[in-house]
């Protein structure tokens, strides 16, 4: 029997948590709200779906717009949401990653809860990442095909093969580009200044610096008004006053690990090893391929601002880090266990 | 009886001569009339007296008069018929009670229209009346059947079972009754007799009675009747409107010997038979159907007892009394109908009537997604044949499919300062009939603010006030002008040419500085408006209602949640939540204060309206409506696909699907649309990298499919134009990420014609320059204008930089590597094939020391063929030969095909 019942203030939170199935001050709460948001509507502006999800949140939490923007970006690099034109938001279809052993890392904007509810086992949400383990794998492979969704090997879901590498042909290929297809200086530019950072390599790591510059910099970041960031290929100056090539986001990754490369500068991880496991810390955004690649290589155990814990059995440390560091150059910085 | 005291003031103006007439008023329960009154008594006798000179009278709001001591009952009356509607109070018993409450006289204005005064009692008039029954639970044994009919459902009647199995019970005990209708039908009532509310149209053919919602007196189980007859029958039979029961006219011809009819059929008096057919009856089923009860009459609103109106007080509405619960959750049952009310096709509305309920209107979506736009649509009655419309502003426009207007509302991003903005159907601009002024769509203002209040859809509508309501979400489209006179400039962003917008959310408090901005740019901030928003559990979908609107769908579990918020009320139940929906009706008293959480337990699904009304009128009314579904529905699908001339790519993940070998050149120049020749599907918004590649992979673009899954081919086209018109090879790949890629192989064979065309171009465009830079021997600056296009043409790369080899060439030759790109199984592979000679005069033979030179060159390179040229001028050559070569000049090649083909002969490569 339908009915109008007032719901206390107070209960609100209970509400929320009850309806998301995790907290929604935590990392995997937010990380479902949005997931609900863009599943629900298809496609949304990404600052309003920031602004949606804290407004809907309000009677029960008050979230910082800057955290959603920071999940958002955490939910495009795990392939669970879309990052599109005109800054729109795109839900995805379900992919499960098949690891073994009915090990499935999954990816997809639908929401845990909803997720649970036809790819039964148990679950593990680590911030944006969730693997699935369970008992039938053949009973998992057919209720992710009925949800128009498909199951993937590790390497067709990192695509390694086809890829480019963050090397010398890589930034050639942006030179090319730049040479036929440059956009105008400062065409970025007609609705808002950006304030653009030029990246400096060091040796700590890479440094986006807005003054003091560099007249070798090539690379270059602003954020716009929306939260998401432009990046730029130039020939010498900033965008704003050299021709430039966009980059996908993604591309600007791989380009600074390309131009680190070429600079003759490792980015560093570090690493402690236990007695049959190595923990992994990275504090770099990796780009999406290799970040796929380890995603599906270890296993993600916290996530801090910057800095993302994967654990990793010591008999695959070798291969992974061999990996990454023939793609972008990575190497690892091994630290005592205290 | 409650003496009247007239006591008056020595300054009041009295008149002596009206001392008589104010006894005899005062006596009196009914206002008098002044023409009355005083027409006898003064006026015939030539006295001009009103009764407005003597205090000691009083008007009444309807013109006559009683004493001014007296109490004016009519309101105290007209509360007591609405407490108790059932009575019929005798005026001088109910004023002399009142008296007694009131310790003053009492009087009635029967001038009040409220009121009808008939035989020393009053009632209710007909206007403050619904058209609702008086339905009264406990009536007297005197009363049932003589004054008062049980009233019945339709559905609860039909299941009805004969009145020979009754036994001696009464009707109301065999069939639910809702309960008892007090009727005046002039007809003797008898205890068959009941009443029910007709449902549906199809006896409605205007003179019947039997219209949907009316009333009508019924006879249960009818001794006898006459064919035909109109009558509540049941039976084996589906009515559109009612099912296996209705109200039909029963129609039957004489029984046959067996006692049984030929014909039977079930007749709608409603002349439209499309919507509301003849029920004709199988003999077989003739049995089946059985008049439950025949119609004795119609009843008018004026035959039976109606519930009076809810009494209305000014700037306030009713909220609590059930007529008026029923008024709103009607009105809200209608909101909900229409919103979801399917859009009726081209067929079947009138096209001129469709074609003017055309309209179009600027919104204001995020300036993230584009800030103003028009929206517009669906164009009903839209000509087939109009198949591109275009929108046209100043110094902008765009063009859109019909075919989209025609079924739906759509929005179209315009430049804000590019209005008025106009319509027409491309290719029939001057044909005055396809008028599209309709659509035509005013500029925003220069001077002011134009304000756009946003919906929960998220889409701003355009509002005429300048008073902002808190609680409510605004967007601000300010005029460059109107910006730069601005002091205290609010944080608007800035949309192009000036214009700039304000996104601004009042449902929290307004900081000072906004407040200012706001009174800067003409706005004021008003009261709060009602707000509902949906909170805490989120929809499993949105969906788009006929005419274009967002509503949420959601699943009944977890009961949805609504945040009410707006205005504060100091009293409880002065706001309430009325919900409407399949399963009823329900409502929410709301406590006093602000804001509120609602959750909505047990939804059903089906399409419900939720609405939160304040008591008071000022503040409107607002509505949301939604859906309830039963399972979350299907997401977007891992799936895409390549389709190039009708080859066939789909979605393998973690593989490449390379598609056969054909000329990509054919799918043309990049043009406005999206090319036939090649369509690519992929999920809504999913990234596709575009590269080429030939010896190493370009990328040319990276692109999304659009919310539809399309990929806009027309920039791939366009980037990879000049690569596949020119490379003879290559790879188009269109890479889906972790779902695939595929790959479509560009393979071009020239032909001895368009070799030859090309030629003609190069020589009739460039020969000039040819000739003088060649005599000059500028080598370095013909290779990119001349000899590069030329060898393209004839199939080879040139490699730009010379040869070198030990010493100086002689005679200022240079030699250059020429390179032919294939396919060699999957890989692209390319080779040097020979060598071009630049020569400064081809017309004399080579000399020795240059043929030396050659054949050193081409044993260094391991190549034994060579073309020689001096830019309009070009030879075979071979390796160590010594015989004059055939010297083609490329001015006749291009003239003459016989001449061209024994050149390619000669000169080119894989043609």
């Amino acid at each position: 029997m339908t009915s109008l019942v007032l719901l206390p203030r107070e209960k609100a939170r209970d509400v929320l948590i009850q309806a998301l199935g995790a907290d929604a001050a935590q990392t995997a709460g937010i990380a479902d709200l949005v997931r609900e948001e863009v599943t629900a509507r298809g496609s949304c502006a990404r600052a309003m779906t920031i602004k949606r999800v804290c407004r809907f949140v309000a009677p029960a939490i008050a979230l910082e717009s800057s955290t959603v923007s920071d999940v958002c970006d955490l939910l495009e690099r795990e392939g669970d949401v879309v990052l599109g034109d005109a800054g729109l938001l795109f839900s995805t279809p379900l992919r499960a990653i098949d690891l073994g052993e009915g090990m499935f890392r999954v990816a997809s904007s639908m929401s845990t809860r909803r997720l649970a509810s036809f790819l039964v086992g148990s679950w593990n949400v680590v911030g944006t990442s969730r693997t699935c383990l369970v008992q039938n794998p053949v009973e998992a492979h057919a209720a992710v095909g009925a949800a128009g969704g498909v199951v993937l090997t590790p390497a067709a879901w990192a695509s390694l093969d086809r890829v480019p590498c963050a090397d010398e042909r890589w930034l050639d290929g942006l030179d090319r580009r730049l040479k036929v297809q440059s956009e105008a200086a400062a065409s970025l530019e007609r609705d808002e200044p950006l304030g653009w950072a030029g990246l400096a390599v060091t040796p700590a790591g890479f440094r986006w610096k807005v003054d003091g510059r560099d007249p070798s910099t090539r690379l270059w970041r602003a954020k716009n008004r929306w939260g998401h960031w432009h990046y730029a290929w130039t020939e010498h100056d900033t965008p704003h006053s050299s021709p430039f090539v966009s980059l996908h986001p993604d591309d600007g990754a791989r380009t600074a690990f390309a131009i680190a490369r070429r600079l003759g500068v490792s980015p560093e991880a570090t690493m402690t090893k236990h007695e049959q496991i190595a923990m992994l810390a990275i504090s770099h955004w990796l780009p999406r391929a290799e970040y796929r690649f380890l995603a599906v290589s270890a296993t993600p155990v916290a996530t801090e601002r910057n800095t993302i814990r994967w654990t990793m059995p010591l008999d695959r440390l070798a291969h992974v880090l061999e990996v990454l560091h023939q793609r972008i150059g990575l190497v690892l910085r091994e630290e005592s266990t205290r | 009886m409650t003496a009247l005291r007239v006591s008056t003031p020595r300054w009041a103006a009295t008149r002596t001569s009206f001392d008589s007439l104010l006894e005899r008023v005062a006596t009196l329960r009914l206002s008098v009339d002044e023409d009355e009154l005083l027409r006898d008594t003064h006026w015939d006798l030539g006295q001009d007296a009103r009764l407005r000179e003597d205090v000691r009278f009083r008007t009444t709001p309807w013109g006559r008069w009683i004493p001014a001591a007296g109490y004016l009952a009519n309101d105290a009356l007209f509360a007591q018929l609405h407490r108790e509607p059932r009575s019929k109070p005798n005026i001088e018993i109910a004023l002399t009670e009142l008296d007694r409450l009131v310790k003053r006289r009492c009087f009635f204005c029967p001038g009040d229209p409220r009121f009808v005064l008939e035989a020393g009692a009053i009632r209710l008039s007909a206007r403050e009346l619904t058209n609702q029954p008086l339905v009264e639970h406990e009536v007297g044994d005197l009363e049932k059947y003589v004054t008062h009919l049980p009233i019945h459902s339709l559905r609860a009647a039909a299941a009805s079972l004969p009145a020979g199995e009754w036994g001696r019970r009464a009707q109301e005990e065999v069939v639910e009754t809702i309960g008892w209708l007090r009727v005046s039908t002039g007809q003797r009532l008898n205890r068959r007799m009941f009443v029910a509310r007709i449902e549906g149209h199809s006896m409605d053919d205007g003179r019947s009675g039997l219209v949907d919602g009316g009333y009508a007196v019924f006879e249960l189980w009818p001794p006898t009747f006459d064919s035909p007859i109109n009558a509540l029958v049941r039976g084996a039979f589906n009515d559109p409107e009612t099912g296996s029961y209705a109200v039909k006219k029963f129609v039957s011809d004489a029984r046959d010997k067996k006692g049984r009819h030929r014909l039977v059929k079930l007749v709608s008096l409603n002349p439209d038979k499309t919507r509301f057919p003849d029920i004709p009856l199988a003999r077989a089923t003739d049995d089946q159907v059985t008049i439950v009860a025949r119609v004795v009459s119609p009843l008018a609103a004026d035959q039976y007892a109606r519930r009076p109106r809810p009494v209305r007080r000014p700037g306030r509405r009713d909220l609590a009394s059930s007529e008026s619960v029923a008024e709103i959750v009607e009105n809200l049952a209608s909101h909900t109908e229409r919103f979801f009310e399917s859009l009726p096709s081209d067929g079947d509305v009138a096209v001129a009537e469709a074609r003017s309920s055309w309209c179009a209107e600027l919104v204001c979506l995020e300036p993230e997604t584009g800030g103003v736009h028009i929206e517009v649509g669906p164009l009903l009655g839209l000509w087939s044949f109009v198949k591109q419309l275009r929108v046209r502003g100043a110094g902008w426009e765009t063009t859109v499919l019909a075919s989209n207007l025609r079924l739906r509302a759509t929005r179209i991003a315009v430049a804000a300062g590019s209005g008025p903005w106009n319509w027409q159907a491309v290719g029939f601009e001057d044909d005055v009939d396809v008028d599209f002024s309709a659509l035509a769509v005013g500029p925003p203002s220069v001077e002011s603010v134009t304000v756009f209040r946003v919906d929960v859809a998220g889409v701003g509508r355009q509002i005429a006030s300048t008073v902002l309501s808190m609680g409510q979400h605004y967007r601000l489209l300010v005029p460059g002008a109107v910006m730069a006179s601005v002091a205290d400039k609010p944080p608007a962003i800035p949309v192009g040419a000036g214009w700039s917008i304000w996104d601004i959310d009042l449902s929290s408090a307004l900081a000072a500085q906004e407040l200012m901005s706001l009174r800067a740019l003409g706005l004021e901030v008003g009261e709060a408006d009602a707000r509902l928003e949906w909170v805490l559990v989120a929809p499993a979908a949105w969906g788009v209602s006929p005419r274009g609107m967002p509503f949420p769908r959601f699943l009944p579990d977890p009961a949805p949640v609504v945040a009410i918020d707006g205005p504060s009320t100091d009293d409880n139940a002065a706001a309430t939540l009325f919900l409407h929906g399949p399963d009823g009706n329900q409502s929410l008293p709301l406590p006093a204060g602000r804001p509120h959480l609602a959750r909505l337990i047990g939804l059903v699904p089906g399409r419900y309206s939720v609405m939160v009304l304040h008591d008071r009128t000022a503040i409107p009314p607002e509505r949301l409506t939604f859906e309830v579904i039963e399972r979350s529905p299907s997401g977007p699908i891992a799936r895409w696909e390549v389709n190039a001339k009708g080859a066939l790519a789909v979605s393998k993940p973690g593989t490449v699907s390379v598609l056969p070998a054909q000329d990509l050149a054919a799918f043309g120049p990049p043009a406005a649309e999206a090319s036939p020749d090649l369509s690519i599907t992929a999920p809504p918004g999913w990234p596709v990298r575009v590269s080429w590649r030939e010896l190493a992979e370009d990328t040319v673009s990276a692109t999304h499919a659009d919310a539809n899954g399309d990929v806009d081919t027309h920039p791939i086209l366009a980037a990879t134009h000049e690569r596949r018109v020119r490379r003879s090879v290559g790879d188009l790949m269109l890479d889906f990420g972790e779902l695939g890629a595929a790959v479509l192989r560009h393979e071009r064979r020239p032909t001895p014609a368009t070799i030859r065309t090309r030629i003609d171009e190069l020589v009739v465009g460039r020969g000039g320059t040819v000739k003088r830079l060649a005599s000059a021997g500028a080598y370095a600056d013909l290779v990119p204008i001349w000899y590069d296009p030329v060898c393209s043409a004839l199939g080879y790369d040139l490699d730009a930089a010379p040869i070198n080899v030990e010493g100086e060439p002689p005679a200022h030759v240079a030699a250059h590597r020429l390179l032919h790109t294939e396919r060699h199984g999957f890989a692209i592979e390319r080779h040097p094939v020979r060598i071009l000679l630049l020569v400064e005069d081809l017309s004399v033979s080579l000399s020795d020391s240059v043929l030396a030179w050659i054949d050193e060159v081409c044993a260094c390179e391991q190549l034994r063929d060579v073309l020689v040229s001096d830019g309009l001028r070009w030879a075979g050559h071979r390796r160590t030969s010594r015989l004059a070569p055939r010297v083609w000049d490329l001015a006749a090649v291009a003239k003459d095909a016989d001449e061209c083909m024994a050149f390619l002969r000669v000169a080119s490569e894989g043609v």
